[in-house]
């Protein structure tokens, strides 16, 4: 068996139509119909922590829960997600765990339908009533901007690109100057975007078989004990308890509720906002078969497989 | 003749010292990259991007010796190169000459074909059609004006879907093969080879109408030994100057069509070196880099000294 | 990145041999970018970010003759849009790159001695360094935005004009008028102004022109890497690089940018070439 890495997404599915290759990962959503007529395809959600923005609750225009969760209602995620990636890959509006997630709350879900209406209420609410020249909403002469920073080519390909301006043009209409701020590996891993003050929203995820992800994203971040993974620096002592009691819960159906507790908490506060799932896609060579995915991370599995003539 | 061994030992020397002090800048330039070393790296192996508490990066820090001052960890650097020492890779951990030493030969012969077939085509066309009537010129200039002006990435994504995925005629993932070589080397060749001819055919057009260009034909020489024989020689020499300089561009565009064809190289490995600091591997590449750079000039002085004596002579450039 | 070090001198490039019907159609081309950079809602009343996914997609028509993207955004108002970056990233650069070049160039060529060795070293340093690992590097330091093209691509020319302008100053001061106004009693420095500098100098403005074409290329090859000015602006390369996956399958949204940017180049380089015959090369 051979394992090549090709870069490149056109000649990579491309090359299974040639032969050239019998099993490719992370087919072009563009492509997958044509994978569905013409090969075996495998869409593999990743369970854990799904694509979700964490919002900055510390620093900036986020630290008021009325202006999250206008931002929440403020622009149509589901249909950004089916345009940008071609109706292939599902829209997930629970930011906390994903549909694949063990302990998953499939009602925390559907808070914050698309409502513009709404957002706008919630924005005068919180008192953002002036416009400037732009249309942008302002405050006491303060603009409404938020910076946006995501990983630009190894987060979000080219197509989760596309999601996030749709989502830039619908908060643009509700007074939101969204920018957008492509920051590349070597920022990010290198800290650039660490500190409160350098964004206001970035959406990552993070990989887990289980709902205990939970606690690594959400536990609060202390001076003594900090939790640099909880980027949206939003501590909260209910939601700190509640995971805790679902850890240690040896009782799934318990734990899953408890679980379930936790993820409202997170969406009723806004802390963080949904957008879609992580996932494994495949497309095999028709003449290959039992190649299956190993279940937490979806790794492909070859110790299997065969070829049929 | 001794005059002429000092100076090609000075010239040595001299070609020493860029290919030192562009290792040196790289260093430099690294550490000006914002944010921390050790940070970066532990974000890399566990797929974050978040604070690390100091002792956290604590281990990292003393293995790699990023808390020692600059100019140690620079000196350190410097004297292992004149051990042939490049360093290890941060992220790889293994020595950046066994990183870079796979991915070099496929890099080289990308770029030394590109070159070779850029020099065919552009002789070819402007020896087939340098003032042979307004309409064959016409087109000749026309067709390297074209060429000139593709952008790399687009003619190799162009190249890629119309021979190797709609027509099939070409492997898609090539690897080192030579028959998936051949769309690699045209997607570099062909720019430069637009831009070389039109260098040619200045030069060209220049010398045909010369003097001795006019003695030659009242000799009764043909049209086409007196354009390969007297003009040729001439008219390649600006062009012959400027391949040293595009072999160096030509690096910087493999590293696009390395990525575009899946062809191993060092192209892959600089982007994603740059991407996770590993330092020591990328100055390792500039340092490779400038290698073949400053022996390509040298082999263009030879070049220079073999098509023009007279310049040798007189020890020009 | 580095810019061509050659500058052909007295030649007759196809341009001139058709002198009317091809700088006229070159102008023509330019004329129109520059319109549409300066002032796109003359060209086109739709907005480049206008979203309607009710028509993603969509081929070449007479509604959207340029198709539209997979947000429904007509490609044509997006490149009409997107030409005062591309534009403003070729005319920046290049005067990047020229000043440093202006600054070096004559620095070594006059002081001389040690500053001249010192600047010669340096800039074939610089040669040997490749451009694409400079821009990589000015990126990770600063981010990607269109400053940060600008920057990449203007430094990474900059040596090989440096070189030529430091070879142009050498060869004009040794021309007689200068010799004739120093003798004149006229200061080193209005000398420098008014004789050296526009002597030197005048030769350079096609390389120059030549230089926007190559800039607009390279400044979009970065962007094609992902590292170019973010999003929603739709600068050219930034077009290409969205339009790549769907070359398959939406084979408008990867090849009509492209031949945008070939069409650009291409008539800008010609006009710099005529404009080079007009004026005389720069020296070797």
């Amino acid at each position: 068996m051979r394992w090549k890495f090709v870069a490149d997404a056109v000649s990579r599915y491309a090359s299974l139509s040639t032969g050239e290759s019998h099993v490719v990962y992370e087919v072009p959503t563009v492509n997958w119909k044509d994978a569905q007529a013409r090969y075996q395809t495998i869409r593999y959600i990743t369970p854990g922590k799904p694509v979700s923005f964490y919002i900055n609750t510390q620093t900036g225009p986020f630290t008021d829960k009325l202006v999250r969760q206008a931002f929440a209602y403020g622009a149509d995620r589901k249909a950004a997600v089916e345009a940008g990636f071609h109706g292939v890959i599902p829209y997930e509006g629970n930011p906390a765990v994903s549909q694949a997630t063990p302990g998953y709350d499939a009602e925390v879900a559907k808070a914050y339908p698309y409502d513009q209406a709404k957002a706008n209420q919630l924005l005068d609410q919180a008192g953002w009533t002036g416009r400037d020249g732009d249309g942008t909403r302002t405050r006491n002469g303060e603009p409404l901007s938020i910076k946006l920073v995501y990983g630009a080519a190894f987060i979000f390909t080219q197509e989760g690109a596309t999601v996030l301006q749709v989502l830039q043009e619908q908060w643009k209409q509700i007074g939101f100057d969204v920018k957008l701020i492509p920051a590349t590996q070597a920022e990010l891993w290198g800290g650039k975007y660490t500190d409160p003050s350098t964004f206001d929203a970035t959406p990552s995820y993070w990989t887990s078989p289980s709902s205990a992800i939970l606690w690594i994203v959400w536990r609060p971040s202390t001076k003594d004990n900090p939790n640099g993974s909880n980027r949206s620096f939003y501590n909260n002592e209910t939601l700190s308890q509640t995971i805790q009691q679902a850890n240690a819960e040896p009782d799934i159906a318990k734990a899953n509720a408890l679980y379930g507790q936790a993820q409202r908490i997170i969406q009723d506060d806004a802390a963080g906002i949904g957008l879609y799932t992580q996932n494994s896609t495949y497309a095999v060579a028709p003449n290959l078969k039992d190649f299956w995915l190993e279940k937490s991370q979806g790794e492909p599995v070859f110790t299997d497989a065969y070829f049929t003539k | 003749m001794r005059k002429s061994i000092r100076r090609i030992g000075f010239k040595v020397a001299a070609s020493v010292v860029v290919i030192v002090a562009a290792a040196s800048v790289t260093f430099f330039a690294q550490l000006a990259v914002p944010g921390d070393r050790a940070t970066a790296l532990m974000n890399l192996q566990t797929g974050q991007d978040k604070a690390w508490t100091p002792e956290e990066l604590a281990p990292l820090n003393e293995r790699y010796g990023f808390d020692d001052p600059i100019a140690v960890q620079y000196l350190d650097y410097v004297t292992g190169l004149f051990r042939g020492d490049l360093g290890t890779s941060y992220t790889q951990k293994r020595p950046v000459t066994e990183v870079i030493g796979g991915q070099l030969l496929p890099s080289l012969t990308l770029t030394v074909a590109a070159l070779a077939v850029a020099w065919l085509l552009a002789l070819g066309i402007t020896l087939l059609t340098v003032k042979r009537g307004r309409v064959l010129s016409g087109l000749g200039s026309a067709w390297e004006a074209l060429t000139a002006s593709l952008p790399h990435y687009w003619v190799g994504v162009v190249l890629l879907v119309v021979f190797a995925v709609q027509l099939r005629m070409f492997p898609i993932i090539g690897g080192t093969s030579a028959w998936g070589t051949v769309l690699p080397v045209l997607t570099l060749a062909v720019p430069l080879a637009g831009f070389l001819g039109q260098v040619t055919r200045d030069e060209f057009v220049h010398v045909l109408d010369q003097p001795f260009v006019t003695t030659a034909r009242t000799r009764g020489m043909s049209d086409l030994s007196v354009r390969l024989r007297h003009v040729l020689r001439h008219a390649v020499l600006p062009a012959v100057t400027l391949s040293g300089w595009a072999l160096g561009a030509l690096v910087s565009g493999a590293v696009i069509t390395e990525n575009i064809f899946g062809r191993p190289g060092i192209g892959q490995v600089l982007v994603t070196a740059v991407n996770t600091r590993d330092l020591p591997t990328v100055s390792g590449i500039v340092l490779v880099v400038a290698a073949v750079y400053v022996v390509a000039n040298l082999l263009v002085d030879l070049a220079y000294a073999v098509i023009d004596p007279r310049l040798a002579a007189a020890g020009a450039r | 990145m580095s810019a061509p070090t050659y500058a052909p001198a007295r030649t007759l490039s196809w341009v001139r041999r058709l002198p009317s019907v091809g700088t006229v159609l070159c102008l023509l081309v330019v004329g129109f970018v520059l319109v549409a950079a300066i002032a796109p809602g003359w060209v086109t009343d739709r907005s480049p970010t206008a979203i309607d996914l009710t028509a993603a997609l969509q081929p070449p028509s007479w509604q959207h003759p340029f198709g539209t993207d997979d947000a429904g955004r007509d490609l044509l108002t997006r490149v009409i849009h997107g030409s005062r970056q591309s534009l403003g990233i070729g005319l920046g650069a290049t005067a990047l790159a020229f000043l440093i070049a202006i600054l070096l160039g004559f620095t070594a060529a006059l002081a001389g001695g040690v500053v001249d060795a010192a600047i010669t070293r340096v800039l074939e340093v610089a040669f040997a360094f490749p451009a694409l690992l400079l821009a990589l590097l000015v990126i990770a330091v600063r981010g990607p935005s269109l400053a940060t093209s600008v920057i990449a691509v203007g430094i990474g020319s900059a040596p090989g004009y440096a070189r030529m302008i430091r070879g142009q100053v050498l060869a004009v001061r040794q021309a007689g008028f200068i010799e004739a106004a120093t003798a004149l009693g006229h200061s080193r420095f209005a000398v420098i102004r008014r004789h050296l500098f526009p002597n030197a100098m005048r030769p350079l403005v096609a390389v120059a022109t030549l230089g926007v074409g190559q800039s607009i290329v390279w400044a979009s090859g970065l962007s094609f890497l992902g590292l170019g000015v973010p999003p929603p602006s739709s600068e050219w390369g930034a077009l290409l690089d969205a339009g790549r996956l769907h070359i398959t399958t939406s084979w408008w949204l990867e090849i009509l940018p492209g031949l945008v940017i070939v069409l650009v180049t291409l008539s800008v380089t010609s006009l710099g070439r005529t404009l080079q015959n007009r004026l005389g090369g720069a020296s070797r």
